[in-house]
């Protein structure tokens, strides 16, 4: 009898052990729930969406987990990176970071140094993030650990008012093929200022164009090593000349504000611009006089210049789980907020969110899903023609993303400055 | 102890238990948790709504002192006949003849006047753009607004209202330090002039909603005697652009001569009243909700349930969780019941908290009469559950209790100190024969042996047979040996006997 009875205790430790062995939950249960917090910086549409998401998370998969998530503060970027900031300098009245907050990567270097930033691919098996968009990992990745997950991203194209553009291609003999590289761009300019008078091109960041350009050329514009930008090379001085002799010859307007300002009230055909600015093109424009118009917008990959190859610029930030040292419960709510992320991004729900929002997924799997039209049915015309150009875009472009080091911030910032100055001097030129 | 006192210690022991559970029931003793939930609710209900009353009365005050700025800037701006044609002549403007104030005087010669020239009318909104930004970034408001009576349309419908309409994505109560002003409704001229970030929600002019019309008009027809700091409004839940969806606080804008430019005011959106009123009620999801209805004005005590309704759609709601499947819908009717506030929406989820009356207005204000009121509630569910704990925490103490004062003395007694208890219990005998055997018993004891005498001794002790048997180093059958000669001598047939004999002898001992 007592001989049973230990044979039986010990299988029963044995199973035991095996099981915490092989599927570790870190005590997540259904019956005491984890509340894992979160930042992020989504506003207006996206921050319904992102609400929906949550909803349906806590009241879905995370009731069966024990997981619910709290969003505690939406704010800006610009004011979220202030608020990390403050708590990596240990400033006196830094706030309490969250369990998750969007972040990009050069806060999550600061955040690494600190050891305050969790490695998702403790949590997210290999396996796992096979399915994901290499590039969109990559981005994320300090020292070898992933500490920023993308759950969204984005690109630039060329929005094209169409209706305006038919009109003016029909009289001029033009087509959108013209559309496809900056050389076409800055012609279509010339001819439609000829034409009608008014301007036809911007774009919201000519830095963005610049770097990206580059990389079409197999360059870099920016110089980590000397941490500064390379105006003194070849393809730069080309570039800019290229660019000068457009805006001289008329049809670029050089703006301060988003392009999709312009493109509201129909003073200009086109723009470069994120693919989460889709919601700023709607299907009208309203004239200054307060007369509105219908058009259609229409969404063109990236122009590629001088025969370069195709290449994109990846934006957009992504999703760090905070690691709080002192907090017994670290590694459960990393592991939950592990949980949502994996979750968030699945093709049904991702497709949701950009279904919304006009960012992209982030699964390699959603965009076989897109081109085959399986998205949800309340998705918008516009953003449905965006997302059929970025899914064009990542079969037949590259997507690269910009390096990271300290100043380059505030270099871009000055370089944009700068050049748009110089722009200006040349349209008072003319 | 006989079976018969051990059913009464038992049955005495459960009516102790019983009493002390009640007596502690008495005392709220089991339900302290759902005690202190309310505790915390009322709590966080009166420190929610004070806080909401102080900034919403700042807010009302930054609201008329707003349209009283605008009002005079309009009058300055507007009166000059002279500056106003230089103005036209300046801008090229076609109707040379164009007067203003005149025309303002005039609302239908004035739209007149204003189609022929929505530069004027552009240049009033641009008149307010200075006024409304400062006026935002000093504010706890979400968004400021100054909605014109006239509109840059034609044949413009009697919603359609010219106007600006800013608002800061970073309120103050939010960030202090950095704001960020995004342009909503009015010109782009002036956007571009002014370099602030339109959204992509941008209108030219406002379309506004049933709620905000009758707001506008009830502002319009406020007379004149009324002080200029009462001249404000409160709204229901509307919105100013279609998708942002806020309370505003408004006040007509009118110069000394009784001409009415439009209204102005603040907004406070719902995203900005949930960073703000965020109920924290530990581990409990609960709500806070600012709404009115307008049968709040009696007694809710006297009234047949349900008391009164509310709509979740004209109210301003904060959570401390994201959840839609807890959180209420449509509209929501209130009862009095036991003490107790329930809340029942229109799917029929029920919530259990509490409201409070808060005015708004001043005495003597035009809108005194329009009574709001917060409330806080969480699901009942919660309460449910915290219910059948203190039900199962009470019949458990009822248990330990019964174990405590019952059980465990009557266990130990049958147990451990059976046999002096039998021994006390045993009762000199009073029969002929019994006092013959015992005479016999005393006078045989000095036949004993030696060594009988020293187990009779240990027997008298209360020794058992194998203590005995270890005491001495004997076998247990020397022992049984010894006993036997010993009960032969002295008369008796058992160990039972021997110690009630030895007993009594003790007794009449004592007695001598």
């Amino acid at each position: 009898m007592k001989k049973s009875i230990i044979l039986f205790i010990s299988c029963a430790l044995l199973i035991l052990s095996v099981s915490s062995c092989t599927k570790n939950n870190y005590g997540l249960s259904p019956k005491k729930p984890t509340t894992i917090t979160m930042w992020h910086n989504y506003g207006g549409i996206m921050q319904e969406s992102m609400e929906n998401l949550v909803d349906i998370f806590n009241n879905t998969e995370g009731e069966k987990l024990g997981i619910v998530i709290s969003i505690t503060s939406i704010n800006s970027t610009a004011t979220l990176q202030e608020k990390i900031l403050q708590v990596i300098n240990d400033e006196p009245l830094a706030p309490e970071l969250p369990d998750i907050t969007t972040c990009y990567p050069s806060i999550a270097v600061l955040l690494n140094e600190k050891n305050m930033i969790a490695n998702l691919s403790e949590y997210i098996s290999e396996e796992d993030l096979n399915y994901y968009i290499p590039s969109f990992l990559e981005e994320g990745e300090i020292d070898d650990k992933l500490v920023v997950f993308p759950i969204a991203k984005s690109t630039e194209v060329l929005f094209v008012n169409a209706t305006l553009f038919d009109e003016f291609a029909i009289a001029n003999n033009i087509s959108y093929e013209d559309l496809n590289t900056f050389e076409g761009i800055f012609k279509c300019a010339n001819l439609y200022y000829k034409w009608c008078g008014k301007d036809f091109f911007t774009a919201d960041s000519f830095y963005n164009i610049v770097q990206t350009v580059f990389r079409q050329k197999n360059q870099y514009f920016e110089n980590a090593e000397d941490k500064k930008l390379n105006t003194n090379n070849a393809l730069y001085k080309e570039l800019f000349s290229s660019i000068e002799n457009a805006v001289s010859n008329g049809g670029i307007i050089i703006y301060d504000g988003y392009s999709s300002d312009l493109s509201k009230t129909g003073e200009i055909v086109c723009s470069i611009g994120s693919t989460a600015g889709i919601l700023f093109y709607g299907d009208k424009i309203t004239y200054p006089n307060n007369e509105t118009r219908n058009v259609e917008f229409k969404v063109l990959p990236y122009p590629v210049f001088q025969d370069g190859n195709k290449i994109a610029l990846q934006r957009g930030n992504g999703m760090s789980v905070i690691h709080h040292e002192k907090d017994a419960d670290s590694k459960k709510k990393e592991y939950a907020a592990s949980l949502f992320l994996k979750w968030f991004t699945q093709p049904e729900n991702n497709l949701y969110f950009i279904s919304e929002t006009g960012y992209l997924p982030v699964m390699k799997d959603s965009y076989n899903k897109i081109m085959s039209g399986n998205i949800p049915e309340t998705t918008q015309q516009p953003i449905i023609n965006l997302l059929k150009t970025a899914s064009l875009m990542e079969s037949e472009y590259t997507f690269y993303y910009p390096l990271v080091f300290d100043d380059l911030n505030s270099l871009s910032k000055a370089f944009e400055k700068e050049f748009k100055s110089s722009m200006k001097k040349v349209v008072k030129a003319k | 102890m006989t079976k018969k006192t051990v059913f009464f210690s038992l049955v005495i022991s459960f009516f102790v238990s019983l009493t002390l559970v009640y007596v502690l029931f008495l005392f709220d003793f089991f339900s302290v948790e759902t005690k202190n939930i309310e505790q915390q609710m009322k709590q966080e209900l009166s420190i929610l709504t004070k806080k909401l009353k102080a900034n919403f009365s700042i807010i009302s005050i930054e609201t008329t002192s707003l349209s009283q700025n605008l009002s005079k800037k309009f009058a300055e701006d507007f009166n000059d006949n002279k500056r106003i044609s230089e103005n036209l002549t300046n801008n090229q403007i076609e109707n040379q003849e164009l007067n203003l104030t005149k025309l303002i005087n005039d609302k239908h010669n004035l739209n007149l006047g204003i189609l022929n020239s929505n530069h004027n009318l552009t240049k009033l909104i641009n008149e307010s753009y200075t006024t409304l930004h400062s006026g935002l970034i000093t504010s706890h408001a979400s968004g400021v607004f100054f909605i014109s009576d006239f509109s840059f349309s034609k044949d413009a419908l009697p919603t359609n209202k010219a106007g600006l309409y800013l608002r800061n994505l970073e309120p103050n109560v939010i960030n202090s330090n950095f704001y960020d002003i995004r342009y909503f409704i009015g010109p782009a001229s002036i956007q571009r002039e002014k370099k602030i970030s339109m959204v992509p929600q941008w209108q030219m002019e406002f379309v506004l909603k049933p709620e905000v019309i009758n707001i506008f008009t009830a502002l319009q027809n406020i007379e004149g005697q009324i002080t200029t700091n009462k001249q404000f409004n409160w709204s229901k839940k509307t919105t100013l652009e279609d998708y942002t969806r806020v309370v505003i606080c408004s006040s007509p804008v009118k110069d000394n001569n009784g001409r009415f430019w439009g209204i102005a005011g603040y907004d406070i959106s719902e995203m900005l009243f949930k960073l703000q009123y965020s109920p924290s009620l530990e581990n409990k999801k609960s709500f806070f909700i600012l709404t009115s209805f307008e049968s709040a004005t009696s007694n809710l005590n006297e009234q047949v349930e349900p008391s009164i309704s509310f709509n979740i759609d004209d109210s301003l709601v904060s959570s401390n969780f994201i959840n839609s499947k807890i959180a209420p819908t449509g509209t929501v009717a209130v009862f009095e019941k036991n003490n107790s506030t329930i809340f029942v929406d229109s799917l029929g989820k029920r919530y259990i908290g509490f409201f409070e009356h808060i005015n708004l207005y001043q005495t003597d204000s035009p809108f005194e009469n329009k009574i709001n009121q917060t409330a806080i509630f969480i699901p009942e569910d919660e309460i449910l559950i915290l219910k059948k704990k203190e039900k199962i925490n009470t019949f458990a103490f009822f248990c330990i209790s019964f174990l405590i004062f019952g059980i465990i003395p009557v266990f130990f007694s049958a147990f451990f100190i059976k046999e002096k208890i039998l021994v006390k219990e045993i009762v000199i005998p009073q029969n002929t024969k019994e006092t013959e055997i015992f005479e016999n018993f005393i006078a045989n004891l000095n036949t004993l042996s030696i060594s009988e005498k020293r187990i009779f001794d240990l027997y008298r002790k209360n020794y058992s047979g194998a203590e005995i048997a270890k005491k001495l180093n004997l076998s247990i059958n020397t022992v049984k040996t010894h006993s036997k000669h010993i009960y032969e001598k002295l008369g008796i047939s058992s160990r039972k006997e021997l110690l009630v004999f030895t007993s009594m002898m003790d007794e009449m001992k004592n007695k001598h």
